[in-house]
């Protein structure tokens, strides 16, 4: 009540005499004014989001661990943990499988979510429903119930592909034993293309068909009408898909840990499951703490990859 | 605006506070229980019954985990965490004691042990240091043990003609008898033990520092030297027991690496038994714990100890699991007599007739009904007195992994002994900072 009041009141004033300090606080409530409603959003993103994020950098300086002397008293360390990283061999070939991971993944669920967009575009509406939605489904699945799915599928004794070779005579494979980085990637890609096939089926109904008559006309045949006008005018949202693809796939870790738990002997220990190993089996929250540095400037470099070139793209 | 949020964010706070159930009145007990078994819960609850109607107002909030061993032990470490989760009460693992007592977790038990008369009486001086931390002090009243040996299938034996009461005396002697059952049983998989990275403590504990023991030295010269207090690098020991492995690898008297590698391997070779198809396992006591429908082990099967590398004494290992008190506990009198209440001797041998598990207890041990119920374990008991336990440092589990990232590398990964206790010798010098 008071607070309207005293409002009618400044309102009031302003008329009589409109003195520098009146306006002074005018300029002040229309610059602070629009804040003022998401200061309770900032806030709770302060204290859930970049709270957190200020802590695991700090942790990243100490020896923190989950038990042991280390966690009732850590003790500021420095830079151990980035030197520890420095020399980490299984740290490095975690780094290089989770770049191989993402590129595979990437590369795979948008070429196949591109390809199917473009087979279904000229299809019948029932074909078109069938069909997404058969491949959307797969993106409905948890990540968990996917890898229990490939699981079925691929394992040695009982797994579904093993039993379709037996029947036409081939011989079975171990394959998340033997091909254990080329099972995760096909989940993954299978899983994904959902995604990806979303974006460019939206995509493609915005290309103007008057271009491609144009093109037609010209006598442009069906791979230069692709590469010469539909991929350049849906160009941005290629990027933009790329970046959002490539951001998911660097923080899979429930379908890689359900599938084959990093195994064997490490061949799929993606970056995000190295460091759930050395946060929860040998306790290491500190040096844990950094690899989750180097997973967020992971991020940020492919992002600022695809960003520049989309700022380069769009000139 | 940011009173409000401040607020809400309290008032966030404080919801996941009341459905702990707070109150100073609730002593939380926390254990692993994987279903299907119940036997734990059986125990605890029995327990819980006669503790809430001895001391009225009081209640027992039992929290069960179901997760793999490792898995519990970041789940107990994160409760502790927090005072709103943080268990009164809490199943440790022996291995685990001296880290969850250097962070703080655990509260020192001597000034009521030494007030409670079971304790000289019915737990041995080993038995005893099982619950110790490396400072000597008392964290933990050890409930049930294991120990591990060699199980074998007689009529597998029987029909290779080797002895039923098979006792190799050396690993010579061990692998020409593995030899002689493959020839006989080319379809079996002569020996089964856990090698792979993820089997982790059960490819270090269960299986290569029981060859360790058994290595001029044993355990102190090829793995951890007490006395100096560190790892040790670079042992014969460790070779040897490397290339043991190895040896079994190339003469094919492994599974195959699919099986190897399958993280359920254990429950695996343990089904194999019931279907003879498989000779000899090195695994623990517990292994019986498989048989539910196969009550004929107790004949059909033997149990024998790992033998060391040149005769001698037997080889094994033993670690087990304790009743110990949170830091937090509000009213250790009360709480250190609900431990009592759960290491009371119908606890202690309800808990080791449902699991199998090996007791602790004296009076336990001497009850007929346990070597009734599964005559493997006088055997396994007596074991203890060679056995060697792991060393309860923080660092264990990583150089336990590195172990097991060893042992993988020379059965599967067709890594040379020496190549790989050099990776090793590497991997440990890095996690002690050396």
């Amino acid at each position: 009540m008071s607070s309207r009041d005293n409002g009618r009141g400044v309102a009031n004033a302003a008329p009589r005499s409109s003195t520098p300090p009146k306006s002074a606080l005018r300029t002040f409530r229309r610059s602070v004014g629009p804040v003022v409603p998401i200061v309770p959003a900032a806030a709770i993103m302060a204290v859930f989001f970049v709270g957190p994020i200020l802590w695991a950098v700090y942790v990243g300086f100490t020896d923190q661990g989950l038990t042991g002397a280390a966690a009732l008293n850590p003790q500021w360390v420095w830079f151990d943990n980035f030197e520890r990283l420095i020399n980490d061999r299984d740290a490095h070939a975690a780094i290089s499988r989770t770049v191989a991971y993402v590129l595979l993944v990437v590369a795979g669920q948008n070429v196949l979510g591109l390809a199917l967009a473009l087979l279904l575009q000229k299809r019948n509406k029932a074909m078109k429903t069938i069909a997404s939605g058969a491949v959307v489904l797969a993106w409905v699945l948890p990540e968990v119930v996917v890898a229990m799915l490939w699981y079925a599928f691929l394992n040695t004794r009982d797994g579904t592909l093993n039993t379709i070779l037996a029947s036409v005579g081939l011989p079975g494979q171990s394959w998340l034993i033997d091909q254990p980085l080329f099972a995760i990637v096909i989940a993954s890609v299978w899983r994904g293309t959902a995604f990806s096939l979303l974006i460019y089926s939206a995509a493609l109904e915005e290309v103007s068909p008057e271009s491609i008559e144009a093109a037609q006309v010209d006598g442009a045949s069906g791979m230069q009408q692709l590469f010469y006008v539909v991929l350049p005018s849906i160009s941005r949202l290629i990027l933009t898909n790329l970046l959002l693809t490539t951001l998911q796939t660097l923080g899979v870790f429930g379908l890689i840990f359900a599938l084959t738990g990093g195994g064997p002997g490490g061949q799929t220990q993606t970056l995000p499951l190295y460091m759930y190993e050395q946060a929860f089996r040998y306790n290491l929250i500190g040096y844990s703490s950094v690899i989750a540095i180097v997973l967020v400037v992971l991020g940020v470099i492919l992002s600022a990859f695809y960003l520049y070139a989309f700022r380069k793209g769009s000139k | 605006m940011l009173a409000v949020a401040t607020v809400s964010v309290a008032a966030l706070a404080l919801s996941g506070c009341t459905d702990a159930g707070g109150g100073d009145q609730v002593i939380r007990v926390v254990y692993p229980e994987q279903p299907p078994s119940t036997a734990k819960s059986d125990v605890i609850e029995t327990v819980k019954a006669e503790f809430e109607e001895a001391n009225e107002g009081w209640t027992l909030e039992l929290v069960p985990i179901n997760a793999a061993d490792a898995d519990y032990f970041s789940r107990i470490a994160l409760m502790f965490g927090s005072p709103d989760t943080a268990p009164d009460i809490v199943y440790d693992d022996t291995f685990q004691v001296n880290a969850h007592a250097e962070a703080g977790y655990l509260a020192p038990l001597d000034e009521y042990l030494t007030d409670w008369e079971d304790w000289d009486a019915q737990y041995s001086p080993t038995t005893q240091d099982l619950g110790k931390g490396l400072d000597g002090t008392s964290y933990g009243i050890p409930i049930t043990g294991g120990t591990i040996g060699l199980w074998y299938d007689k009529s597998l034996f029987e029909q290779a003609g080797l002895p039923t009461d098979w006792q190799p005396e050396t690993w010579d002697e061990f692998v020409a008898d593995l030899e002689t059952l493959q020839a006989a049983h080319p379809d079996i998989v002569p020996f089964a033990a856990q090698t792979a990275e993820v089997h982790a403590e059960g490819s270090t504990f269960q299986t290569f520092q029981v060859l360790l023991q058994g290595t001029e030295g044993g355990l102190d010269s090829s793995f951890y030297d007490p006395s100096a207090g560190e790892f040790v690098t670079g042992s014969e020991g460790f070779n040897d027991a490397l290339t043991l492995l190895a040896d079994l690898r190339s003469k094919g008297l492994l599974a195959d690496d699919a099986d190897q590698l399958d993280p359920n391997y254990w429950g695996t070779f343990g089904g194999w038994f019931t279907e003879d198809r498989v000779g000899v396992a090195l695994t623990g006591s517990w292994l019986m714990f498989l048989f539910g429908e196969y009550p004929e082990w107790t004949d059909e099967l033997g149990w024998t100890p790992m033998p060391s590398r040149d005769g001698g004494d037997a080889a094994s290992m033993s670690g087990g699991w304790v009743w110990a008190m949170g830091a937090g506990a509000a009213d250790k009198e009360m709480t250190f007599e609900a431990l009592t209440m759960l290491t009371s001797y119908e606890s202690s041998l309800a808990l080791a007739l449902g699991t199998g598990d090996v007791p602790t207890r004296i009076d336990v041990a001497e009850t007929p009904e346990i070597a009734e119920n599964n005559p493997s374990i006088p055997f396994f008991y007596d074991l203890v007195n060679v056995a060697g336990i792991r060393p309860g440092v923080a660092e264990y589990p990583q150089v336990s992994a590195a172990i097991a990232a060893a042992t993988e590398a020379v059965t599967i990964g067709g890594m040379s002994p020496e190549e790989a206790q050099a990776a090793y010798d590497e991997a440990v010098r890095s996690i002690t900072g050396g």
